[in-house]
């Protein structure tokens, strides 16, 4: 193939690409997604207010050795899954335990921002 | 973003090297160039047979740390060192026609628009957290445990006492995988999970493209991988960080290596059967029935007996991985989800029969919508139907594993406990993941065989 003709294909190339990007609808959501917004920081998605800076200074201040439980003050499953996955995701190798009474930290939840505080 | 790059990258590296290793048999001789072709294979399979090396590891005892990691890597690649090379050829196809010019030029245009696609999803991966909470809250949680604490039974097994993971029945590749690269970064960013699941989609397009190459002409597998790449929930799952879609991925190559054993012989696609299969069974539970009945339409369509032995040979190798597993599983009753004997019985089966529309309905919405997969599924089924009335009934067969995975999944849904309504909204979407894939994989073949009957 010539120069020419791998020039006009490249071109064709960029052409059906973009036409992707800008296609309505479903089709061209997930690439406009990536092309349009700024990228993501490194922390998860959160389904509820919860500040992301707040869990990560809550997994420094747990000792590694430690037991924590994490109190939240209304019954809300997605919230309730939320800080039950961050706490696994983020203050590993302490472990979480069922009873709050328990544990040697209490990470308690009010308006988006998580606080440890020592139970002992 | 640079430390994430480069950890990701470093990860990949050593999966890279490691599938090199593996395929160095296979490979044997071959030029520079066409063991570049084969980089995609060779990062599937080294990600696949390290990471279950390592979940191995796991089992037995072992942290999923990077010294872990480092042995798991030096052991797989000397094993596959060692493999004979006069055993494990490639499989002996032909193409039988390169098209026209005219053809080449768009061949060439729409691979430049699928790599354009697939540069944006690979660096989009890198750019943005998954958006299914699982990813995260389930998957890479595991991950980081495993490398922190082992296989912990306080975390992985029920228990009154500690608040221990959800879904302790599946296997744990995808969380070894991610959780290593969580290692390496040193820190906790989600993105990675991201960033390895575009790293594995691109390589699995790379890996189709090359391993149809040598039977299928250049414009009819350009399309064929545009189609994929084209295909808005590929990368809508890619940025998901769902776990349905490294599963779909070994799966298709599963299939797709059985086929090349079934028609062009070759101990090197039995190789790659194994390290796909056997990959596919630690990624989900569901992984087990949706590889055999792979199997079974393979055992069928290779009628002869050396070509079904291969088959179940090498089914046998890659269940056979599954067994550390599922004993630790039963050694720390950890239960199914769904209990067998439920999902078997004729009376419980009855008594929910009303789940039944409801599963098939949306599975097939989600499988066949041009604005999920565009039309991969359909075609497959169109071109495997002219094919069988052209005489050519054992290509039948992708189109009856595709009929079949959805069957099943059909059948796993009426059987689930959980709300029906609720479950097919959360899941349905990427549990058809394996058989829309494994559709595509075939696409392109059964394009070609149709052509050349008409030529």
């Amino acid at each position: 193939v010539s120069v020419r003709r791998s020039a006009a294909s490249l071109a064709i190339a960029f052409v059906v690409a973009g036409l992707l990007i800008a296609s309505p609808g479903p089709v061209g959501e997930p690439l406009r997604r990536l092309v349009n917004v700024e990228a993501d920081g490194p922390d998860p998605h959160y389904d509820r207010p919860i500040s992301a800076r707040s869990i990560r200074r809550a997994a420094a201040t747990i000792p590694d050795d430690a037991t924590y439980a994490i109190e939240v003050p209304r019954n809300d499953p997605v919230l309730v899954g939320n800080l039950k996955a961050a706490g696994q995701l983020f203050f590993t190798p302490a472990l979480p335990l069922q009873e709050a009474r328990r544990a040697d930290w209490i990470v308690r939840y009010r308006a988006g921002v998580a606080r440890a505080r020592s139970n002992r | 973003l640079t430390a994430l790059i480069s950890s990701v990258a470093a990860l990949n590296l050593v999966f890279l090297a490691v599938g090199y290793c593996v395929l160095a048999a296979p490979l044997a001789g071959s030029q520079a160039l066409v063991r570049a072709s084969y980089a995609g294979v060779a990062l599937l399979v080294g990600a696949g047979l390290t990471g279950t090396a390592v979940f191995l590891a796991v089992i037995f005892g072992a942290r999923s740390s990077l010294t872990t990691l480092a042995v798991a890597a030096a052991v797989v690649a000397a094993a596959g060192l060692a493999l004979p090379r006069r055993r494990l050829r490639l499989p002996a196809l032909t193409r039988q026609d390169d098209g026209g010019q005219g053809q080449l030029v768009a061949a060439t245009a729409l691979a430049a628009a699928a790599a354009a696609v697939a540069a944006v999803g690979l660096v989009g991966g890198f750019r943005s957290s998954p958006w299914l909470d699982d990813a995260w809250g389930l998957w890479l949680a595991k991950g980081v445990a495993l490398t922190e604490l082992g296989l912990d039974q306080r975390l992985f097994t029920p228990n009154p006492r500690y608040v221990h993971f959800d879904v302790l029945d599946y296997p744990l590749w995808w969380s070894v995988v991610t959780g290593l690269d969580i290692e390496l970064r040193d820190s906790i960013d989600v993105r990675a999970v991201n960033a390895q699941l575009g790293i594995l989609v691109v390589a699995f397009l790379g890996a189709v493209a090359r391993l149809l190459s040598d039977f299928v002409r250049p414009l009819v597998l350009t399309a064929g991988i545009a189609l994929i790449a084209f295909s808005p929930d590929l990368w809508r799952h890619a940025q998901g960080g769902v776990a349905d879609l490294p599963l779909a991925i070994y799966l298709a190559l599963y299939a797709l290596a059985l086929a090349g054993w079934i028609g062009g012989g070759g101990g090197a696609s039995l190789l790659l059967a194994f390290a796909a299969g056997a990959t596919a069974l630690q990624v989900k539970t569901e992984a087990l029935p949706e590889l055999l009945l792979i199997a079974i339409v393979a055992a069928v369509v290779a009628r002869r007996s050396r070509p079904l032995l291969g088959v179940v040979a090498v089914t046998g190798a890659a269940v056979a991985t599954t067994l550390p597993w599922l004993i630790w599983r039963t050694l720390e009753n950890v239960p199914g989800r769904v209990a067998l004997g439920d999902a078997l019985d004729p009376a419980y089966l009855a008594n929910r029969a009303g789940r039944v529309g409801p599963s098939l309905e949306e599975l097939a919405l989600n499988a066949l919508d041009p604005t999920s997969w565009l039309l991969l599924v359909p075609l497959l089924l169109a071109t495997g139907a002219a094919l069988a009335f052209g005489g050519l009934t054992r290509w039948l067969g992708p189109s009856a594993a595709v009929v079949l995975l959805y069957l099943f999944l059909v059948w796993a849904y009426w059987s689930n406990p959980d709300e029906i309504g609720f479950l097919l909204a959360t899941s349905a979407y990427r549990t058809v993941d394996p058989l829309v894939l494994v559709a595509a994989v075939f696409l392109p073949v059964q394009a070609e065989l149709l052509l050349r009957r008409r030529s």
